[in-house]
């Protein structure tokens, strides 16, 4: 299996906090991998170097062999990095469908010209991402309200729709920042099954959980975070064995989703 | 019932047209003609707001510099240039578009209030340059004698025909994955950029497609006037613009083109009262924003951009 993603010593600090600090981490291709460690352990930092929201203080990050940090977070989607957002950062005034169609957008060979004349291209294009749109919402079981604005669908939909939305650009690599968290059983559930199909695309994996039992079920490979630091890595059984992880789950008192919310 | 409502709906673009287009069949006297085709002159504008503040969320107050570029443009190279208006009618739209590149780079960094502001001076540079640029422009005393594209009934359907091609070009914008782009940067610009828009290019865009209205909106002044002069060109008038778009509901194409229409009439057709004639405007436009169920200005405000998107991704 080849490397797609690797972050290679990245660092990245706000003011006085080194909230990444050298974290090395390998995504191969085809892999789920999880990424874990208490509250304000920098993992939705280290999405957001990868993805370009934040440019490392020291490092590399290295995308399919090349080196992507530094470029416009739209540039890294179009690379093939596609993620969803810890807090749900959906277009409100929007329809379900919309928003779906808006992770396409990196895909789209339309210009200005296209849409002012209403081209054959357009027409096709149209057609094509229309099916796309719905195939995408069948398979996150949307398609049912896809007329619906974001205000009126529940919690555990408006997640479940941000995966799609990403599905649409035609990533390589997914990132998923807890996206059980706030979701019910059957919710949750139902999640595991669609990252695994997602996965059996050919898509790999990056995510961030802090439900347990969701990361056992499907990562093959576990890094953990504690102030920064990747402090373990190996399978989910070596990892939640190691002592250095335990004590940075117990020292904080905070690595159970109950006490995050 | 239900879906006869629905095609009216949809088509409600066409009938305004197609009212507007019988007026001259009516035989209006020559003044209340001219307001009609200010009225569509200014929907221009409004139209270029409903892409740029409406769609996009960047507000200008700076559009009555746009308007000027074109009008002046189209004014300096026909009369002192000699060129055809209909080279100088294609090459002005091109000229403001440039010119919108130059207002839309602010808008990179800045926004809500600072935005404003900029392009507040950017209204201001341009008038005082006219003014001052006293050479080509006339300064104070402006242009006079400006060649028109056509006299009388004819430049009204070609201002009609021209509108009504801009007003199915805003449609058709607002219903492309460009339109969604622009909103989706209007209502979370970060997010719209982490999930693949390229946030800048679509801002130009943005503002170049609204300077190019703006810009033809400005050809179109100096056909229906034939004299230029800086007072034209306030920031009063690029208020007004913003009343308009408002009022319109800020994403409407139908609403903003009705809106020019009636806030541009509405002064004269109030001139009977004399002295009280724009506290009356004024109080008119108060119940109207009061009660018109389209506008709610809570929302309208969230979408001006004033809060920032949070930058804090999690
Ligand atoms: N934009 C920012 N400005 C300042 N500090 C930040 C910023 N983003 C993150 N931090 C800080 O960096 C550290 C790591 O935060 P991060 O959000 O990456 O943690 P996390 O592991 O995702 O936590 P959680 O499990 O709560 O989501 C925290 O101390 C946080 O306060
Ligand atoms: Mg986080």
């Amino acid at each position: 299996m080849s490397s797609l993603l690797k972050v290679d010593k990245a660092v990245k600090r706000f003011g006085g906090i080194t909230a990444v600090d050298g974290v090395e981490l390998e995504v191969k291709e085809g892999q789920v991998v999880g990424l874990i460690g208490p509250n304000g352990s920098g993992k939705t930092t280290v999405l957001n170097v990868i993805t370009g929201v934040y440019k490392p203080e020291e490092g590399k990050i290295i995308f399919n062999g090349e080196e992507i940090q530094g470029m416009a977070p739209h540039t890294i989607v179009e690379k093939g990095i596609g993620r969803t957002f810890q807090n749900i950062r959906l277009i409100n005034s929007q329809t379900v469908f919309d928003n779906v169609w808006l992770g396409h957008h990196v895909n789209s060979k339309l210009n200005i010209f296209d849409i002012i004349l209403k081209t054959r291209r357009e027409k096709e294009e149209l057609k094509q991402v229309r099916e796309e749109i719905e195939e995408v919402l069948d398979f996150i079981g949307l398609l049912s309200i896809k007329d619906e604005y974001i205000g009126n669908i529940p919690y555990g939909q408006k997640k479940i729709l941000e995966i799609g939305r990403a599905l649409m650009a035609k990533p390589k690599l997914l990132l998923l920042d807890e996206p059980a968290a706030g979701l019910n059983n059957t919710e949750s559930r139902e999640l595991v099954q669609i990252v695994k199909k997602i996965n059996q695309k050919g898509i790999s994996i990056l995510l961030i959980e802090h439900e347990m039992e969701f990361v056992q079920g499907l990562a093959e490979r576990v890094y953990v975070l504690d102030h920064g630091k990747k402090i373990a890595e190996g399978t989910f059984a070596e990892c939640t064995n190691n002592p250095l992880v335990i004590e940075a789950y117990l020292g904080t008192g905070r690595g159970d989703k109950n006490a995050e919310n | 019932m239900n879906k006869a409502l629905k095609i009216l709906k949809d088509n409600f673009i066409y009938l305004a047209f197609i009212v507007v287009g019988l007026l001259p069949v009516f035989g209006l006297p020559n003044y209340q003609f001219y307001i009609v085709e200010r009225g569509m002159q200014n929907a221009l504008v409004v139209l270029s707001l409903v892409i740029l503040l409406g769609f996009t969320g960047q507000l200008s107050l700076g559009h009555a510099g746009l308007v000027a570029v074109g009008a002046y443009f189209y004014a300096i190279t026909v009369k002192n240039y000699g060129f055809s208006p209909w080279i100088s009618l294609i090459l002005a739209p091109v000229v403001t578009g440039l010119v919108g590149m130059l207002l839309a780079i602010p808008s990179f960094k800045l926004r809500g209030p600072f935005l404003v502001v900029n392009t507040i001076a950017f209204g201001e540079i341009v008038r005082i340059l006219i003014l001052n640029a006293v050479d080509f422009t006339g300064g104070p005393f402006g242009l006079k004698g400006i060649k028109p594209l056509f006299s009388g009934v004819y430049l009204y359907y070609f201002m009609l025909v021209v509108v009504l091609i801009f007003a199915i070009v805003t449609l058709r914008i607002n219903k492309s994955h460009i339109g969604l782009a622009f909103k989706a940067i209007r209502d979370d610009e970060v997010a719209a950029e982490i999930i693949g828009v390229d946030v800048k290019k679509y801002k130009l865009l943005s503002f170049v497609i609204s300077s190019i209205f703006a810009g033809v909106s400005g050809v179109f002044f100096a056909n229906l006037t034939g004299y230029l002069n800086p007072d034209s060109f306030t920031f009063e008038i690029s208020s007004t613009y913003l009343l308009m778009v408002v009022m319109g509901g800020m994403t409407s194409t139908t609403g903003g083109f009705l809106s020019a229409l009636l806030v541009t009439a509405l002064p004269e057709v109030l001139r009977f009262l004399a002295d009280y004639r724009m506290v009356i405007y004024g109080l008119i436009l108060l119940i109207y924003i009061r009660f018109y169920k389209v506008l709610d200005i809570k929302k309208i405000f969230s979408k001006l951009n004033f809060k920032k998107s949070s930058e804090v991704v999690e």
